[in-house]
C-alpha cells in the first residue's frame, strides 16, 4: 500500500488556547471565512479538543443541562475559559495516515474533516470535504443531487424569533434552516454561524452587566438570516452541486423546485458520499491525486 | 490505587492538567452513577475504571447497580433488542407494570440524593420517577437509530423527564427528541488488567491452560452470546479460512452477565454449533476467563473478528485495535469510526469477504502488524478514558452550572 503524502492536501485551520475565553471562539466564528469549528489547543500546540459552532449555541440559548448562560449570566459565561465547554475531538489522525485512509473514513462516518497532528499531537492541520471536492472541480459524474439529497429538510416559518430558530438548530441537530412561507417557498436561509454573529455583536452593543439571552433572541428571523438563498435543483449533476457550495463557501444547501418549493437538503458531505458511490474510491482517488 | 497522573506517559501531561483543573471546578459535588450489572458488557467496564479515576479527583462518585430477577431482566433485554430495532418484541402492560415496580423497590434502597445521577440504559430509566433534587442524565449505550416504536413510546415518557440525554453516536439521537443530546464515544482504559501490556509468557500460560496451542495461528471474537453479535457468522468465518490456511483455531470469548438472560441459550446454541470441532474454544467466565484472560487472548489473536449485525459501539474492536491486532468488522454501531478500511483493519461485506480478509492477514503477516499499528495510534489519539472522563467532567460543570 502506498501512502500518498499529507502534505499537499493539509488546510490550515482557526485555533483557540484552551484558557481563552468563550468570546473568543465566537470571534473567530463571526469573520473571516466564519469556521464552523475550532481547534482547541495548549499551550505547546497539541490538540485537545473542538468547539463547534452548535456547541457554541447550546451553551448561549441554555439548552443543555441547567444551562450556565442562564445561571450566570450570558456575558460571564462568554468570558469563561474554553476548556470547560469545548469537546473531545475524536477525529485525529498521525500525519502518516494514508489520503484514502482519511477519505474512507469520512465517507463511511459522515463527518466532514479529520485532524492532522505529529506524535506529540501537535497540530499539522486539517484534511476536510472541501479539500476533495476542490480537486473534482469540473468533473461530472452522471448522478442527479435528487438522488442524493436528504428528504428530510427542517425548515422554519418566516414568522419565528431568533430563539425558535437556534432551539431548533440545536435539537435536531442541524447547521442551517430554510426559511419557507406558508406555501413552502424557500425565502431565506439562516445557519448557526448567522445566530452567533449576531448574539456577539448584541453582547458588544449593550453595555450592561447582564445580557439577557431570552430578551435578545426574540427578535425575528428574519434580522439574521440572508435573502440570498444558495440552493440546488434536483436534476443537477452531483459535480455542479458541488461547485456551487465551494464557490459561495456554504456546507450545505437546499434542493429546490421550479417554484422554489422545498424538495430536500444536500450537504458537502453528502455530495462527496454520492460521488464515492458512484465511482467507487479507487477511481475518486486517482483523481484527487491527479 | 489508579491516579490520574499514572496516564501520563500514554496521553501526555496536558491531557492531565486540563482533567484536574476541571475536577477542580466540581471537588467535593456528589456524583451517582445507576447501570444494571456490575460485570459484563461494555457499560460495567467502562464505570468500573471510570468512577475510581473520578474518586481520585476528588469527585464523590458511587456507581450502584440495580436489583432484580431473572423475569426483570427478561423483560429489559427485550426492550433492549426492541430499542436495537428488533420490530417483533412487544411489551405487555403487565411485563412493563413489573419493570416499573422492579424499579420502584430499587428506588426506596438506592441512595439516589445527588447533585448529578447519571442512569445507564433502559433497565434504570424509571428512577427518574424518584428523582428528589439534582440534575439527572440518561446515558443510552444501545444503538437506538432505527428503534421499536412502540417500545420506544413506552420508555420516552420517562426520557423526557431527564435534563440531558447522552448517546454512543450521532445517529442514533432519537428523531423529535425534546431533551438536549451529546454524544460520547467510549473508551477504554489502557492501565487495567483487560488492556495492560503482558509478558509472552503470561500469555501462553493463558493460552496453555485452555488448550490452545500457542505455536498455531489464533483468530477470535470476543462478545456476549447474544443474536446481535452473530456468533455463528463468526464460527463460519473461521471455517472457510481453516479451508485455506489449515491449522488455524478460532476462540469465541464472552461473558455471561446478570442483565443478560438469553445469554445461556446462545451459549448453548453456539456449543451446539461449533460440535465435536477441536480447533474451536468457546468459553466464558464460567470457565475462569476473566480480564486477564481476555487479554492475553486477544493479544494471541493474529486477526479479530467482530461480525455483529448491531453494535452500541464496540468496545470489544477497540480494545483489539490498542493491543495492535487488526480487526475484521462489520460496519455494525461505531465499528467504522475504529476500523478504517485497509488501514486498521478491514470493513466486510459478508461472511465470505470476512473469511478471505481474514485469510490476506493471515498470509501477510507484514500487513497485519503495519494495520496493527495503524489501529493502535488511532485508539491512543481518540478512545481511551481520559477522553471520557473529561467528557463526563464537562457534562457534570454545566450541569450544575460551576463556574472556575
Amino acid at each position: 500500500m502506498i501512502i500518498m503524502s499529507l502534505q499537499k492536501f493539509l488546510t490550515k485551520t482557526a485555533t483557540l488556547e484552551i484558557n481563552e475565553p468563550l468570546l473568543m471562539a465566537l470571534e473567530l466564528m463571526s469573520y473571516g471565512r466564519h469556521p464552523y469549528r475550532i481547534l482547541v489547543t495548549n499551550g505547546e500546540g497539541k490538540v485537545v479538543g473542538i468547539i463547534t459552532g452548535r456547541r457554541a449555541l447550546e451553551v448561549l440559548m441554555g439548552v443543555r443541562g441547567t444551562g450556565m448562560a442562564k445561571k450566570k449570566g450570558l456575558r460571564r459565561t462568554l468570558e469563561e475559559a474554553v476548556r470547560i465547554f469545548m469537546d473531545e475531538s475524536h477525529e485525529i489522525f498521525l500525519e502518516d495516515v494514508g489520503i484514502e485512509a482519511l477519505l474512507k473514513f469520512m465517507v463511511e462516518n459522515s463527518i466532514g474533516y479529520t485532524v492532522i497532528v505529529d506524535q506529540s499531537r501537535r497540530l499539522k492541520g486539517i484534511i476536510h470535504e472541501v479539500t476533495f471536492l476542490e480537486r473534482l472541480r469540473g468533473k461530472r459524474f452522471n448522478a442527479s443531487t435528487g438522488d442524493f439529497m436528504s428528504r428530510e429538510a427542517i425548515t422554519l416559518s418566516s414568522g419565528a424569533s431568533v430563539r425558535n430558530g437556534g432551539r431548533a438548530m440545536v435539537e435536531k441537530r442541524v447547521r442551517r434552516l430554510p426559511i419557507v412561507d406558508s406555501e413552502g417557498r424557500v425565502t431565506g436561509i439562516v445557519t448557526i454561524g448567522d445566530i452567533l454573529r449576531f448574539i456577539l455583536s448584541e453582547a458588544k452593543a449593550q453595555d450592561s452587566l447582564e445580557l439577557d439571552i431570552e430578551e435578545i433572541s426574540r427578535m425575528p428571523i428574519e434580522a439574521v438570516s440572508s435573502k440570498k438563498v444558495v440552493a440546488a435543483r434536483p436534476e443537477e449533476d452531483l459535480g455542479e452541486a458541488a461547485e456551487r457550495m465551494l464557490d459561495n463557501e456554504v456546507s450545505g444547501m437546499p434542493v429546490i423546485d421550479a417554484e422554489n418549493r422545498i424538495l430536500g437538503i444536500i450537504s458537502r458531505i453528502d455530495v462527496l458520499k454520492a460521488i464515492v458511490s458512484v465511482v467507487g474510491i479507487e477511481t475518486l482517488k486517482a483523481e484527487i491525486d491527479g | 490505587m489508579v491516579k490520574i497522573e499514572d496516564y501520563a506517559p500514554i496521553v501526555g501531561d496536558g491531557a492531565i492538567e486540563t482533567i484536574k483543573k476541571m475536577a477542580e471546578i466540581i471537588r467535593g459535588e456528589k456524583a451517582v452513577h445507576v447501570n444494571a450489572t456490575s460485570y459484563g458488557g461494555g457499560v460495567a467496564e467502562i464505570l468500573n475504571r471510570t468512577v475510581p479515576l473520578a474518586r481520585a479527583l476528588g469527585i464523590d462518585v458511587s456507581w450502584q447497580t440495580l436489583k432484580g430477577d431473572t423475569d426483570f431482566f427478561t423483560v429489559t433485554k427485550k426492550m433492549h433488542n426492541a430499542l436495537q430495532g428488533d420490530q417483533d418484541v412487544s411489551i405487555p402492560s403487565e411485563e412493563f407494570g413489573m419493570y416499573l415496580k422492579v424499579n420502584d423497590e430499587n428506588a426506596s434502597v438506592l441512595d439516589l440524593d445527588a447533585d448529578v445521577v447519571v442512569i445507564h440504559d433502559p433497565q434504570p430509566l424509571p428512577l427518574i420517577r424518584h428523582r428528589k433534587r439534582g440534575k439527572w442524565a440518561w446515558r443510552c449505550h444501545i444503538d437506538t437509530s432505527t428503534p421499536n416504536n412502540a417500545v420506544w413510546s413506552m420508555l420516552e415518557p420517562m426520557v423526557r423527564m431527564y435534563d440531558l440525554t447522552i448517546f454512543s453516536m450521532e445517529r442514533y439521537i432519537p428523531k423529535g427528541l425534546p431533551v438536549p443530546a451529546i454524544i460520547d464515544y467510549p473508551t477504554i482504559d489502557p492501565l487495567a488488567p483487560k488492556n495492560a501490556s503482558m509478558k509472552p509468557e503470561e500469555i501462553t500460560r493463558v493460552l496453555e491452560r485452555y488448550g490452545v496451542d500457542p505455536d498455531r495461528p489464533l483468530i477470535g471474537q470476543v462478545a456476549r452470546f447474544d443474536p446481535w453479535k452473530n456468533p455463528m457468522g463468526a464460527i463460519d468465518v473461521f471455517r472457510k479460512v481453516r479451508s485455506a490456511v489449515p491449522g488455524v483455531q478460532l476462540a469465541m470469548i464472552g461473558a455471561f452477565a446478570k442483565d443478560d438472560p438469553e445469554g445461556a441459550e446462545w451459549h448453548e446454541r453456539v456449543v451446539k454449533y461449533v460440535g465435536m470441532d477441536k480447533d474451536i474454544f468457546v468459553l466464558s467466565n464460567l470457565d475462569g476467563v476473566g480480564d486477564l484472560e481476555v487479554n492475553a487472548f486477544q493479544r494471541a489473536f493474529s486477526v479479530a473478528l467482530q461480525l455483529s449485525k448491531r453494535e452500541g459501539f464496540g468496545l470489544t474492536v477497540t480494545e483489539a485495535l490498542w493491543k495492535g491486532v487488526p480487526v475484521v468488522a462489520t460496519r455494525a454501531g461505531g465499528i467504522p469510526l475504529q476500523v478504517i478500511d485497509g488501514t486498521t483493519g478491514f470493513l466486510t461485506d459478508g461472511i465470505d469477504d470476512a473469511a478471505g480478509k481474514t485469510v490476506l492477514l493471515l498470509r501477510r503477516p507484514w500487513l497485519a502488524r503495519e494495520l496493527g499499528e495503524g489501529g493502535k495510534d488511532h485508539v491512543r489519539l481518540n478512545f481511551l478514558i481520559t477522553n471520557g472522563l473529561s467528557n463526563y467532567l464537562r457534562m457534570h460543570i454545566e450541569l450544575v452550572g460551576k463556574m472556575g
